[in-house]
């Protein structure tokens, strides 16, 4: 796992619906860095080495954040041992009020406790003051200290720790918040014989230590410290890991590109491709798509048109629901051959990919073209990635050169289209590959992972179309038709995709 | 089911009616804007038609349209004539659904005149009775298919109603008019109901549940069923539509009030 991506999203989510403030923002790092600010973001370290218990661990954590981050009038660092202390009053003051509202945390609370417990210290290995404020943490915390202290420090540290749990109790019971604490929290180190400004050493987590054995515990004193861990994830929460992980393959997968496939500079002016007033006339003349429903005539229906009925058509008129439920990609050809009609080209392609956007398919676009004998893939847009500007410049920067080798195209594209199996594969060509035998082979091979070959031919002329479209069905597309204008690309297109 | 009147809606219907006033209901799904207007009609004895817009209402559902009967041509009143000639309530539901050729038509009707040239039936002009009264409802923009009412549509309706969701309290006090004796765990869903409706008002979720949901949740587990499996039928396996991620992460908030 790693911070960004999905895991970021759901972070967000999450902390907002258990905080109750919309606004709040998740930092999800893999170091300690500024603590949760309430109202306004938290603070969530992702522990180290992954795997499930890991992200169990993760999401606890979060939720504690989160309950800070409504809770807490203000969250100090914990680098100093007045704001360690506090902060460890302060988990259990939110985990109190909070477990009333999220009933459904505490098994995994107790498994946090466990993990939590397993990453501290043993108290020998902390040196000076900080061992001190080491102790009453443990003890406090978990009601037992790992390792012994002398006689009259372990005193103190217990007497320390149950003022503690004195305040917290008092804190609950009567609505105190963080600065009534703070009080509390000075008299705590001054039992201890700390001074507050004592610095804290971060604590490194101790990942993958079994259980010390030299933990001392009161136990029963509240079930929450009990030993924690022992039940399995629920399975809500191993459902989200795993699915977080899965997108995260994909997000990671999607920014490398299989060898042959690149993506284009973005600092190609679009403007010269993007025509505003095509695209806003694409949209209206598709609204009735995105609205989802389209006019259907026949023998019977919900309204009466006279005109046709007086012409012997089918008389009635009713609407039939349509949308483009495909995933689909796009592949454009640039060789050499379309390069006198470049500009019309691209903006008619650029016309497809706004109406497929308007219509909210899901879809990739590629184009194709070959540089000193080797044929490249260009990379418009993943299919996981907005269409937008950025996405019209990779494709105004792609130059129109070389043969048409379709054959050569599939085979580099195959890795993408193995692990993404688009629906349908859409090929805008304006003729004949320069290797049919191999495109024959490939198109086969692209059908037998179950993804369906369309391609759109581009003719001069309605003759000129109707060739090329047969020509592509020769080849063994399931679909191929043609058009002899490039303004009906979008339009045939859809049609295609329907 | 006895509508409880909780923000004095009611009374805004009764005073905007005595004065001839249309009046326009605003508020997101489920939060009783029907409701609110059946219980209306039926304390004060009025005869209701409702209509019920989405972008497939052609001008034919709501002025008339024409049909073959034996053979001949004939027109057959809508919804909007027969309400303007009986003279009673008229309810148009989520108005900004429709499409803007069927709200121009709607638009000849509400204006000062209340009359509509039935131009399909031999431009027959229909004049409304004294009484007609029009409510229309309008779900808020951000939710899909809706669109801005044009301007002077809007004008026909100065009396305009807010309907939000109630607040908790108030949500509780509906549904134990639904299901008498739901306990703590309906309130419980409402929170959670209320969490997720803040989470789609900032469009972090495509969907919003409605009081619709959280009434069916008090009545699963009145009828014995766990409230964590109660919680998936109604408010969590709706976000499946959008893929796991977004199922997932709204069967965590669940979890994390519900429990496994
Ligand atoms: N104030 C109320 N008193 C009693 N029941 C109510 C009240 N408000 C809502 N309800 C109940 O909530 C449910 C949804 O209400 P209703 O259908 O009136 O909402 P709506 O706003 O018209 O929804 P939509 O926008 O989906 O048409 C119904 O079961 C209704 O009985
Ligand atoms: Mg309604």
């Amino acid at each position: 796992m790693n911070p960004d991506g999905s895991l970021a999203g759901v972070a967000a989510f999450l902390a907002r619906r258990w905080s109750g403030c919309p606004q709040i923002t998740a930092r999800v790092t893999s170091r300690r860095g500024r603590p949760t600010k309430p109202g306004e973001s938290v603070a969530v370290v992702l522990p180290p080495g992954g795997g499930l218990d890991a992200y169990r661990e993760f999401r606890v954590s979060l939720w504690y954040e989160s309950m800070r981050a409504s809770m807490c009038e203000r969250v100090l660092s914990g680098d100093h041992a007045f704001g360690a202390i506090l902060n460890a009053m302060e988990t259990r003051r939110i985990e109190a009020l909070g477990r009333r509202v999220w009933r459904g945390m505490d098994g995994e609370i107790m498994f946090y406790y466990g993990r939590m417990r397993e990453a501290r210290p043993e108290l020998h290995e902390v040196f000076g003051g900080a061992r001190l404020v080491e102790a009453f943490y443990q003890q406090f915390m978990f009601g037992g200290t790992k390792g012994e202290m002398p006689p009259g420090r372990q005193d103190r540290v217990a007497k320390a720790a149950s003022m503690a749990d004195e305040a917290v109790r008092t804190a609950v019971g009567e609505g105190r918040g963080t600065a009534w604490l703070e009080g509390a929290a000075g008299q705590i180190a001054g039992v201890l014989g700390v001074d507050s400004l004592l610095t804290i050493p971060a604590i490194v987590p101790r990942m993958g230590i079994t259980r010390t054995a030299g933990t001392r515990r009161r136990g029963g004193r509240d079930d929450m410290r009990k030993d924690g861990g022992a039940g399995g994830a629920p399975e809500e929460v191993r459902a989200e890991y795993e699915e977080i992980t899965a997108a995260q393959k994909r997000e990671e997968a999607s920014g490398i590109l299989p060898a042959g496939v690149r993506r284009p500079p973005e600092d190609a002016d679009e403007s010269d491709i993007y025509d505003a007033s095509l695209a806003a006339g694409l949209r209206s003349r598709f609204r009735r798509l995105r609205s989802g429903w389209r006019e259907a005539r026949g023998p019977t229906g919900d309204e009466l048109d006279e005109e046709s009925l007086a012409e012997g058509g089918p008389p009635f008129i009713s609407d039939r629901k349509i949308s483009i439920r495909a995933r689909v990609m796009i592949m454009l050809d640039h060789s050499s051959s379309i390069a006198p009609m470049e500009r019309r080209y691209k903006k008619a392609a650029l016309g497809l990919c706004e109406v497929l956007a308007y219509l909210g398919a899901r879809f990739s676009a590629y184009a194709f073209s070959s540089h000193d004998r080797e044929v490249v893939c260009w990379e418009i847009k993943g299919e996981g990635a907005a269409w937008g500007r950025q996405a019209a410049r990779r494709l105004a920067w792609i130059p129109a050169s070389g043969p048409t080798p379709l054959g050569e195209v599939y085979q580099r594209m195959m890795p993408i289209l193995e692990a993404g199996r688009p629906d349908v594969l859409l090929t805008l060509t304006d003729g004949e590959p320069s290797d049919p035998g191999s495109a024959r082979r490939m198109i086969s091979a692209v059908r037998r992972l179950g993804v369906g070959t369309a391609a759109l031919g581009i003719g001069r002329g309605t003759a000129g179309a109707a060739a090329v479209a047969s020509n592509l069905r020769g080849l063994g597309y399931e679909r191929a038709v043609a058009a002899g204008r490039l303004e009906e690309v979008p339009a045939r297109a859809v049609r295609i995709l329907e | 089911m006895e509508y409880l009147d909780w923000n004095g809606a009611g009374d805004a219907l009764g005073a905007a009616r005595s004065a001839g006033l249309f009046v326009l209901v605003i508020g997101p799904k489920g939060t009783g804007k029907t409701s609110l207007v059946r219980d209306f009609a039926a304390r004060t004895g009025s005869s209701l038609e409702s209509v019920n817009f989405s972008l497939r209402t052609r001008e034919g559902h709501l002025v008339g349209s024409k049909t073959v009967r034996d053979g001949s041509v004939e027109f057959e009143e809508g919804v909007l004539p027969r309400s303007m000639r009986a003279g009673g309530m008229l309810y148009l539901d989520e108005m900004n659904a429709a499409e803007a050729d069927v709200l121009l038509r709607l638009d000849e009707a509400l204006d000062d005149r209340r009359q509509l040239v039935l131009k399909e039936a031999g431009g027959q002009t229909v004049r409304a009775a004294d009484g007609w009264f029009v409510i229309a409802s309008i779900n808020p923009l951000s939710h899909g298919g809706t669109k801005e009412l044009p301007p002077q549509l809007l004008s026909r309706f100065p009396v305009r109603i807010g309907l939000e969701y109630p607040p908790e309290d108030v949500e509780m006090e509906i549904i134990g008019r639904h299901v008498p004796g739901c306990g703590e765990e309906a309130r419980a869903g409402v929170r959670l109901a209320n969490s997720l409706r803040e989470a789609a008002a900032a469009e972090e979720l495509l969907y919003s549940p409605s009081m619709r949901e959280t009434i069916a949740f008090a009545r699963l587990v009145a009828g014995g069923m766990r409230p964590r499996g109660a919680a998936d039928l109604v408010f969590g396996n709706v976000y499946a539509q959008w893929g796991g991620i977004e199922r997932r992460k709204v069967g965590d908030v669940i979890t994390s009030v519900f429990g496994q």
